[in-house]
């Protein structure tokens, strides 16, 4: 059939032009074929942790509008720079249906090509990947097995995007007249109109954004908070671009300056560019930060989680004894609670003599005032109220059997231990007990910490008889029991830890008593959580890969079309009077700019974000500010390297067409 | 003496076979100041290569040209923008606008590059825009313009350095007649005022205009003839006559 013939040779003819494109869609396909053969593939279901897959199924979701949108433009500058040739073959009497069916075959054999590239590279990368994801979740299986359902799925999105496509051809084949299609792109441009309203609202919109990212607070409101910045921000960008620069260079024109050679030229040539670039400069900052964004986030999870579970579970096992939650029981005695370790230590010949038993009085939510001398009787459930203050009562002694050194205190004495806040008052006024604070104990080790939001403070009570006491106020007054609990802490082997625990947890399960017995391996919660933020980090990675692939597209298509138009301007340029030195360094310095201008923006906005995200990460339980700004220094240097490779690398194409003419 | 050429070659030697192409192979002329002349001959004569040596975008192979006394083929390659910009004008039949400035910022970019003050900028528009009939045009952009008000422009850009040649490379090559015509009185007009220019053309028509008219083939300069006093369609005649003797019926 002479149509498909043509659309053949097209391809085969003119794959310089198609290149560009098959590199998006089977990189699109490659990294949809990635994710859905994770996470369809058998060995996922071998993890305990159910929570993996739905994270990767989140991120597939995320995948596939962007990929579908990435695609698009692809094929849109492909159908820019192929209308000359459309045009032509209108004007030798090729009917407008005709060249649209060509166009549909070439679409044809595309799609054929990207499936079959794509399928050959998704099996090496993925197998690949998944060797890093079982790596990042700590799994042991080092074998992906691809089920059929991993190969469909990629293929319904790119037969979704490729309908898409085969309906924006035809559209625009049948909008344009032959004439317009044969006129080639440059035709003369107006100066682009400085319109000072969307200027100042660029400034506004982005001011208004940053200052809700920066001073939103813990709260039910928080993601319509966070929603609001995100889309005030991204408006903001491309208003900035769209508006904001043109104001700015009109303005540079009118100062005396102006009529210096370096300004000259410059001014007037980023005039056009900006209008000409300014949605895909847009495009490119939000894709850049949201890849800073999603990286920062994981790696952050993945790392700060660990750490705070460290700190959470100092000691490799932890057996509790608490009461069920019934008033007419007293609070697990000393005897009940060595019956039950004595009786696990039975079962399992582990020894558990070396471990320190001590209670736990709970933490409890306090509304705490400023000031020196401080009356507290007032719980709270609000987090968002100013002075709110996890509170964690502790005795002397048992910090001392943890191994830490504390100094004598009188009956009705503290210590202070912050974790999170400033409180420094010298007498409390507990629940009408008057307590004077003795001062501040700046490092406790070995004492499992909750992470909470908001502060976070230790009280530390000459002794057990002491804490109790204070636990009990807060008892009266609520009108309710208090929660506390015995614990015993020690550090075992993996095999031991693990054994004992188990048996613990059965030991008195036929006991109708009202004691509940819970048991934590510190390895086993560390699995679960390496589990579920490796998922995420392993989608972080992922989605910023794709992000920065999209950006590097929209890059390289940016540098071929302003190749072509400035090859005109160098020559021209060169024949007035400037040198060919000085006119590469001319047009460097404008594509520099250009380059440059997109990730200094993404980094100030991940600036503005930076409060948000810690606010978001501190709702994981991670609070390390220097391993915050440690991980998004790391990451963004990261992409500002890799970006760069991504221009330079581009930058030959450019080079390449615009040294050919002169 | 403004302008000398002495047995000017240029051959070009394609990148991989031995092959030669003999563009000029001994060309001698000299231009005095205030003169305007037309360099005629066909495609492949070699004028354009000779217009390209010229305006230093090329070097010849041998033979010196020398442009008040100095030897512009031995220019150093970083001086080469500079001297263009200083001592020659262009006027090219593309008109060769730069989209991105308007009117009246073509016209000064010799001079910013150039660094000279604003005023001077000024003080030259002023007079030369009347003089060129584009005074209304100095705000618009180069797409909105006319080929023959681009070309009037390029003029005026070419005429700012106030240079010591003013080159044209068929400058009327993509204009109807009647804006050709306006075109070559405006060179006239300029050079009776004293400015040199020298072009190359193909054709009969606009080297009439010219005071004096080489004649250029195979590379080489074979008969000149000088306008005196006739009328541009006299001397078109002569010009015609001349080659259809010379060249045996060309």
């Amino acid at each position: 059939m002479f149509y498909l013939k043509l659309a053949q040779r097209n391809i085969r003819k003119s794959f310089k032009n198609f290149a560009p494109f098959l590199l998006a869609t089977v990189m699109m396909f490659v990294l949809n074929f990635i994710l859905a053969s994770i996470v369809f593939s058998p060995e996922l279901d071998k993890l305990e942790v159910g929570s993996v897959s739905i994270v990767l199924m989140i991120g597939q979701v995320i995948l596939v509008p962007f990929s579908i949108g990435i695609e698009i433009y692809a094929y849109r500058f492909l159908l820019k720079k192929r209308s000359r040739e459309f045009g032509l073959y209108d004007v030798l009497g090729l009917g407008k249906n005709q060249i649209i069916l060509v166009a549909f075959f070439e679409l044809i054999f595309l799609f054929l090509i990207t499936l079959i590239l794509g399928t050959i590279v998704g099996i090496v990368l993925s197998k690949f990947l998944f060797l890093v994801f079982i790596a990042l979740i700590g799994g042991n299986y080092f074998n992906l097995t691809f089920l059929l359902l991993a190969f469909i799925v990629p293929t319904l999105i790119a037969v979704a995007a490729f309908v898409l496509l085969a309906v924006i051809s035809a559209w625009t084949i049948r909008r344009n007249s032959s004439l317009t299609l044969l006129r080639s792109e440059s035709h003369g441009e107006r100066e682009p109109k400085s319109r000072r309203l969307l200027a100042l609202l660029a400034i506004l919109l982005l001011g208004v954004g940053y200052y809700l990212a920066i001073t939103i607070k813990i709260g039910s409101l928080i993601f319509l908070m966070f929603a609001g910045a995100v889309t005030l921000v991204i408006v903001g960008t491309y208003l900035f671009y769209v508006a904001f620069t043109i104001w700015y260079l009109k303005r540079q024109k009118l100062g005396r300056h102006y009529y210096r050679p370096e300004k000259f030229i410059t001014i007037n040539s980023m005039l056009y560019r900006m209008k000409q670039n300014a949605i895909g400069l847009g495009n490119i900052t939000i894709l850049v930060t949201m890849a800073i964004v999603t990286i920062v986030t994981t790696v952050m999870l993945q790392v700060g989680v660990k750490q705070s579970m460290m700190a959470n579970m100092p000691f490799t096992t932890e057996l509790t004894a608490m009461n069920r939650g019934n008033t007419s029981h007293e609070n697990v005695s000393e005897a009940q609670f060595k019956n039950l370790l004595s009786r696990t230590e039975k079962q399992t010949n582990i020894d558990l003599k070396a471990g320190i038993q001590y209670v736990d009085y709970d933490t409890i939510l306090i509304q705490v005032p400023s000031g020196k001398h401080v009356t507290i009787n007032h719980v709270t459930y609000d987090y968002n109220k100013a002075g709110t203050t996890t509170v964690q009562i502790v005795s002397r002694d048992t910090l001392i059997a943890l191994g830490n050194k504390i100094p004598h205190m009188a009956p009705n004495d503290v210590l202070i231990h912050n974790y999170a806040g400033h409180f420094n008052a010298k007498t409390i006024n507990w629940f009408g007990q008057s307590l004077r604070v003795k001062g501040q104990t700046s490092n406790v080790k070995n004492y499992a910490t909750q992470s909470t939001m908001g502060n976070n403070m230790m009280l530390v009570t000459q002794n057990d008889k002491q804490a109790e006491q204070l636990s009990q106020r807060i008892q009266s007054n609520l009108n309710s029991y208090t929660m506390s609990q015995r614990k015993l802490v020690i550090n075992l082997s993996k095999k031991d830890s693990q054994r004992v625990v188990e048996a613990y947890t059965q030991v008195d399960k036929n006991n109708t008593s009202a004691i509940l017995a819970s048991g934590v391996d510190r390895s086993a919660l560390l699995q679960e959580g390496r589990a579920y933020t490796g998922g995420f980090l392993f989608i972080g990675f992922i989605l910023g890969l794709t992000f920065i692939i999209g950006a590097a597209l929209i890059i390289y298509y940016k540098q071929i079309a302003e190749g072509e138009q400035d090859k005109e301007a160098f020559r021209i340029l060169q024949e007035v009077g400037l040198s060919k030195k000085e006119v590469s360094q001319t047009i460097n310095s404008q594509i520099r700019l250009l380059f440059f201008m997109p990730i200094v923006v993404a980094v100030v906005h991940f600036a503005g974000a930076y409060m948000m995200i810690s606010k978001i990460i501190n709702a994981f339980g991670i609070t390390n500010e220097t391993l915050m700004l440690s991980v998004s220094g790391g990451v963004i240097s990261l992409i500002v390297v890799l970006y760069y490779v991504i221009y330079k690398v581009t930058s030959r194409s450019y080079v390449n067409i615009v040294q050919r003419h002169v | 003496m403004l302008l000398e050429v002495n047995h000017l070659a240029k051959i070009f030697k394609t990148r991989f076979s031995k092959e030669t192409t003999t563009a000029l192979r001994d060309v001698d002329f000299s231009v005095e100041n205030g003169e305007y002349i037309a360099i005629m001959g066909e495609s492949g004569s070699g004028k354009t290569t000779l217009l390209n040596i010229l305006a230093t975008l090329e070097r010849p192979t041998n033979g010196v040209v020398s442009l008040n006394g100095m030897n512009i083929t031995r220019i150093k390659d970083n001086e080469l923008a500079k001297f263009r910009r200083e001592h020659l004008g262009f006027v090219f039949q593309d008109f060769n606008l730069l989209d991105t400035l308007n009117v009246r910022d073509n016209i000064y970019l010799p001079l910013v590059l150039n660094r000279q003050p604003i005023e001077i900028m000024k003080e030259r528009i002023e007079k030369l825009a009347p003089l060129l009939h584009i005074s209304e045009l100095l705000n618009k952009q180069p797409f909105e313009l006319s080929g023959g008000q681009k070309q009037r422009v390029a003029v005026a850009r070419a005429l700012m350095t106030q240079p010591d040649l003013i080159l044209g490379d068929e400058p009327t090559a993509a204009l109807d007649s009647k804006n050709s015509d306006r075109l070559l009185d405006l060179f006239e007009q300029i050079n009776n005022e004293g400015q040199t220019i020298l072009m190359v053309t193909h054709s009969s028509v606009v080297a009439s205009h010219a005071k004096r008219v080489l004649f250029i083939k195979d590379g080489m300069i074979y008969h000149q003839l000088y306008r005196a006093e006739r009328s541009a369609t006299e001397f078109n005649k002569e010009i015609n006559l001349a080659m259809s003797n010379v060249l045996g019926g060309n």
